[in-house]
């Protein structure tokens, strides 16, 4: 290459060197398009108002439930929603899977820390009284969250298929067949039949790896969206 | 801004001389506290208590006398219990829930006073130990 086309700033290879290095490529290429170094700085420095540790429950309760998603998709590669493979399959997740045991240990006990974070932030919000305007939509959202997290374990209950689950799917359907009106068809729809069978597994497994999960993120991002907008509310 | 340790400046925004603080570095290192803290507890909570995994659901069997009901539906449970019709404890839990749910339009004082609401906080805290004493005595069901 001659002298006449060679880049002052230190040519093609520092450029390309540039894209490879993460730290190259945010003040660099990147820098040059949008502001990412600015942006970081800005939030950064955004001011904060001074919140007590109990104030973080609500994150606490969102970290837990991106370690639900990350284990849980660990465990759907070998589980199979069906009557009897969804216990054969647990089992060989519990003995033979590397480390298949641990991730399924993770999962039960951060969805049971998941229900204590939110239920601690429900009491703080409730506490506070920051459910009143203009937080109110905040709440109504946020309270949905609470009986998703609750939907949560409900489903993922059932998807070992042992006797405990089976018979604790059976009474809580059979609770809920029993409101009036439209219980027993809300019953038939959640057991997919009469009874809890291995359509039911198939149910709610798609309800706990689909159906709750979208709904929880789609509430989840509004829930944020307002926080930033209105910030974290005072202390009393 | 006030100058000095975290746990003065902590001091005098409690006291309100000072209300905000940048986000970097007090929130981010808490944050990151809070980070590390949750996952060894986890981790910890799973390697030294793993779950156990009880024999397969058999549809045509009887249930288990001594079988172990999902510790979150205790509560619901022991409702049960109390008023004995099936129908009526739904409808009581979906009372609950819908109070649960329009709070704000029920209480519209703009109040946020405790006392207003200690009626309440109280056996909602109760609720809480009730369900962790259900957690307790439920250790070892089927997960």
């Amino acid at each position: 290459m001659s002298g006449r086309h060679r880049r002052p700033d230190g040519g093609l290879l520092k450029d390309l060197l540039d894209w490879v290095g993460i730290r190259g490529f945010i003040y660099g290429p990147l820098e040059r398009r949008i502001s990412v170094k600015g942006a970081l700085e800005a939030a950064l420095k955004k001011p904060i108002p001074h919140v007590s540790w109990w104030s973080y429950f609500g994150g606490i309760t969102f970290l837990l439930f991106l370690i639900q998603a990350a284990t849980g998709i660990l465990l759907m590669f070998f589980y199979i929603p069906a009557d009897p493979e969804a216990h054969r399959t647990i089992l060989y997740l519990a003995g033979q899977a590397p480390f298949g045991w641990f991730f399924r240990t993770i999962h039960h006990w951060a969805a049971i820390g998941m229900m204590f974070a939110v239920s601690i932030h429900v009491l703080r919000v409730f506490v506070k009284g920051a459910y009143q305007r203009p937080r109110d939509l905040n709440w109504v959202i946020g309270s949905a969250l609470f009986f998703l997290t609750a939907g949560f374990i409900l489903t993922g209950d059932l998807l070992p298929w042992t006797r405990s689950a089976y018979w604790s799917a059976v009474w809580w359907t059979d609770l809920i067949g029993n409101f009036p009106v439209i219980g027993h068809q809300i019953m038939l729809f959640l057991r997919g039949g009469e009874n809890v069978t291995g359509s039911t597994i198939t149910r709610f497994y798609v309800f706990h790896v689909f159906g709750l999960p979208a709904l929880s993120t789609l509430f989840m991002v509004i829930h944020f969206a307002i926080v930033r907008k209105l910030g974290i509310s005072e202390p009393l | 801004m006030t100058t000095g340790s975290y746990k003065v400046r902590m001091k005098h925004a409690r006291r309100g001389d000072q209300k905000d603080y940048p986000f970097y570095p007090n929130h981010l290192l808490r944050i990151l506290m809070v980070i590390m803290g949750v996952v060894v507890v986890i981790a910890a909570m799973s390697a030294l208590f793993p779950l156990p995994l009880d024999n397969i659901a058999d549809p045509l069997a009887h249930p288990d006398p001594g079988y172990k009901a999902l510790w979150i539906l205790k509560p619901a449970i022991l409702l049960g219990d109390i008023v004995f019709k099936p129908g009526l404890t739904v409808v009581l839990i979906a009372i609950f829930a819908v109070l649960f749910v329009l709070l704000p339009i029920l209480d519209r004082s703009g109040q946020r006073s405790i006392k207003r609401r200690a009626l309440v906080a109280v056996p909602f805290l109760l609720w809480m130990l009730f369900l962790a004493w259900s957690l307790l005595l439920s250790t070892g069901v089927s997960g």
